[in-house]
Order: structure tokens, then sequence, then C-alpha cells
């Protein structure tokens, strides 16, 4: 950046100022950092690796499947970095699998704590909200054919982002900023808390369950992954079929699905300048919840709440930020006054 | 990732020690400089750094008070080994140029110091003043 102008000292001085050299960019004489080439060597090598391995066996899904593919790509972008660094990303680490390992826990044991589940309240209130129809059915009853269509490639694509988007941003945020993750982390720790207390108190059976198991609702098809199938990404499936199996069936309430979609979008939307794409990006939850509900995997409901708990931790945290800033440079002006 | 953060701001030495004693002929400077930069920490607009080695020997209550606002940036020994070509080159002495090393490394935006050495590169410094001259100015216009 160009240093004083004589204009300027001109102005100032009522003298014409000399003229200065500008100053040695910093480049010139601090050595480059050898390393960087090679992790961003590595991070493009990665997602190669990670688009071929998702051609010819599909999208790692399961926890340890995407446990080891973000340990590897953390090993790309972190090769090189300061010691002090890497103990920094190993704590950072294990609160993250804890946090994972508690939401498991968790939401694998919710059905199992004597709540009752809720089979009609939910049907009920998106009845409400829809004038008497049920979403879920008139979705499929005008959609759905017995052939796959262009939009069951769509919200079965959409219906999968939620096993990569986040985990992505996290990534992303993991090499990109600490402060920036650490927001992140702290909003969507905040939203898994509050879901599996919800499993736990409020187990909801899905749409498709209270359809097929209960039949309580007309008939709905269950196949969120025929539209991947259709396009060729048979790999998944099989790994999400095992991954659904061992999920908690009743955990409908509130949509993680619904939430994810929102978070990730939203934590960035300060970044994202023009207005349009702004409110272009925000139609990405949108037409999760749309795809869910089309798939019979929730109620819109299960949806509406979960954006409603991924804007209270933002409100939270927001607030919690804006004190922390303020209480730390209270503290200082108290000190810096007593310097006076 | 630039962009991501608000702009980092490195509290040098110089700076600190300005702020700090009152004897320190910039002290006034600094405590007006400092005061602006909280406000623009508080609004989110600037994150307030300083190095380990600034840091080191500090009071914890001063650190837990003053300079609460303040990360610590380390001070990594790949940083010290890479100002070995910096000041071999430069003839800087070897704590300016691990200072270098650090504020190229960890991105930082703008310095606040008093040390007229940063004038010779291109570093947003604060306060804002005018530089020493050049080893060889332009002559001013007639």
């Amino acid at each position: 950046m160009p240093r004083v102008t004589s204009a300027t000292g001109a102005r100032a001085t009522g003298t014409a100022a000399p003229t200065f050299r500008e100053g040695v960019p910093l480049r010139n004489v601090v050595p480059e950092d050898l390393w960087r080439p090679v992790r961003i060597t590595l991070i493009v090598a990665y997602g190669l690796g990670y688009l071929w391995w998702l051609r010819v066996k599909g999208l790692p899904l399961d926890r340890i499947s995407v446990t080891i593919s973000v340990v590897l790509f953390l090993g790309c972008a972190f090769i090189g970095r300061p010691r002090h660094v890497w103990k920094q990303l190993a704590i950072d680490s294990l609160l993250y699998a804890a946090m994972w390992y508690a939401y498991e826990r968790t939401r694998g044991a919710a059905d199992a704590l004597g709540f009752p589940v809720q089979v009609e309240s939910m049907r009920d209130i998106d009845r409400f909200l829809f004038f008497g129809n049920d979403p879920n059915v008139v979705l499929q009853q005008h959609f759905w054919h017995s052939t796959v269509r262009w939009w069951d490639v769509v919200a079965s694509l959409t219906y999968h982002t939620h096993f990569v988007v986040p985990i992505v941003a996290i990534a992303i945020l993991w090499v990109a900023s600490h402060r920036q993750w650490v927001r992140f982390m702290k909003r969507f720790a905040t939203l898994l808390l509050v879901a599996c207390a919800m499993f736990v108190v409020l187990p909801t059976a899905p749409p498709w369950m209270v359809s097929q198991k209960y039949e309580l609702l007309a008939p709905l098809h269950r196949d969120p992954g025929r539209g991947v199938v259709h396009i060729g990404f048979k790999g998944f499936v099989h790994s999400w079929n095992v991954a659904l199996g061992n999920g908690n069936a009743i955990a409908a309430m509130p949509s993680l699905h619904a939430s994810f979609a929102l978070i990730v979008p939203a934590f960035f939307l300060p970044w994202l300048r023009p207005k349009w794409l702004k409110a272009l990006v925000l139609l990405f939850p949108v037409l999760m919840l749309t795809s869910l509900v089309y798939l019979g995997e929730h109620w819109v409901i299960d949806g509406l709440v979960g954006w409603a708990i991924v804007g209270g931790s933002f409100w939270f945290w927001n607030r919690m930020e804006r004190r922390g800033r303020r209480q730390k440079a209270n503290r200082a002006r108290v000190a810096l006054a007593g310097l006076a | 990732m630039p962009g991501l953060d608000p702009p980092r701001i490195l509290l040098d030495s110089t700076f600190i020690a300005a702020l700090i004693n009152h004897d320190e002929p910039s002290h006034a400077d600094a405590v007006a400089e400092y005061a602006d930069l909280l406000d623009r920490y508080e609004r989110d607009e600037a994150l307030l750094a300083a190095t380990s080695d600034s840091l080191s020997g500090m009071s914890p209550s001063v650190r837990a008070s003053l300079f609460a606002p303040l990360e610590e940036l380390r001070v990594a020994e790949q940083y010290r080994n890479a100002s070995l070509d910096v000041y071999g080159s430069s003839g800087e002495d070897p704590d300016f140029a691990t200072l270098l090393v650090v504020i190229d490394r960890e991105r930082v935006a703008e310095v606040a110091s008093f040390d007229a050495r940063f004038d010779r590169f291109d570093i947003r410094v604060r306060p804002r003043r005018a530089p020493a001259e050049s080893a060889d100015p332009v002559p001013p216009a007639q």
C-alpha cells in the first residue's frame, strides 16, 4: 500500500512536502512459507480423491467414514503449520468428537426413555397450518410417479447434502479461521444440544412411519435415495440404508436436515454482498424442507421448529459475543482511565 | 482466508511500553490510539493482538485488565527460523525480523507502533504520522 502522499503533507504544513518511495513489500523481505504450496497441492489432491471416491464408492455417511475423511483433510490442510496450531487442532478435535459422540448416544437412547411418541400431533399441526391438508400427501399425490423425474433427483440430492454441507463448512472454517470455526461450532453444538433434548422429551414419528406403521396418514412412498441412484450414485445408498438402520426413527422433531440446511448459509450470510445472492442462498433451506416433506421424511413443523432453534442459537451467541467484547473493552477502558 | 475476520491489529512492544509508561513521550498518543482501537474492537471491526514475546513478563492483572481484548500470537520456532533470512539479508535486528515474519504469517493488517523502522516497509502503522524521510528523498517541487 502506498505510504504518504505529498499532497497530504503539503496541506498539513502549508509547504510542499517531499514525496517518498513506497514501502518495501513484506513479501520481498520475509521468506515464503514453503509448506504453503504443499498444503495447497494436498488439498487439491484430496478434493479430487474425494470426488473420485464419491463416484466409485459413494458418499461416506457413517460417522467413522466421515471422521476419516475429515482427519485426512485436516492433515493435508495443517501440514507444516506451527506446533501450537497442531496443539489447538488436537484440542478442537477432541471437543468435536465429544460433541458427536454425545449427540449419537443421546439420539440413540432418546426413544428408550419412556416419553410418549408423538404420532398425530405434528400431523395435526401441519393440517392446521395448511388449512386441513397434509402437505406430504399433497406433494406426493401431485408429483410422485413410478418413474424418476427431475424433481426427484433434485429432492434426493438436496436431502443428501445434509451429510456433506455442514461437514464441509466446518472443515473449511477450521482451516480458514479458528475464530470463525469456534463461532460456528458454538451455534452448531447448541443446535445439536437442543435437538437432542427435544428427541428425548418429544419423540416424534415421521410422516412415512405415521402412514406405513400407524396408518394414520394416506399412503406415502419412502425412498429418499431413488433420485441419486437414478443419476448413478449407487454406492452411498447402501451406506445410507445401513446408517438409517442405526438411527433413531422417531427423531423427526426437530428436523436436523432443515436446521443444517439453514445454519450454514445463515452463518456465511454476512459475508455475501449482493442482496440477490443472500436471497438465493436462503432458498436452499426452503428447498431442503420442501424436499423433506415431499420425500415423507419430515413434517413441515419439524423444519420450522428446526429453523427456530437455529435462529435462537444465533440470537443467543451473537448476544454473548457482543457482551464478551463489551466486557473486555470496558475492563481495558477502566484500566486505561487509571493511566491518565 | 482474507475477509472472514475483522482486520487484525498488532500492538508491538513500543506501543505497549508507551501505553503503560507515563514517562514515555508517546504515552498520550498511545492512550488516544488505544481508546480508538477499543471502540473498534467492541464493534467487531478489529481484532487486537500482541506477540507472546511482547506479553511475556507482563503482570497477570495488567494482562487481564488493560490488555483483556488482546489475543496472543504465539511466536513459533519456525517463525524464528524464517527470521534468520530476514535479518541476515536486510540487517534488521533479530527481534524486529521475527516480528516481520509474525506480521506476514499471521496476516496482521495493521501495526500499532512507534517504531520508525516500520516506515521502510509496506505496512499500515497506527497512529498515523509523517514517516521518516527516505535515504534519498525527491526534492520538493519548486
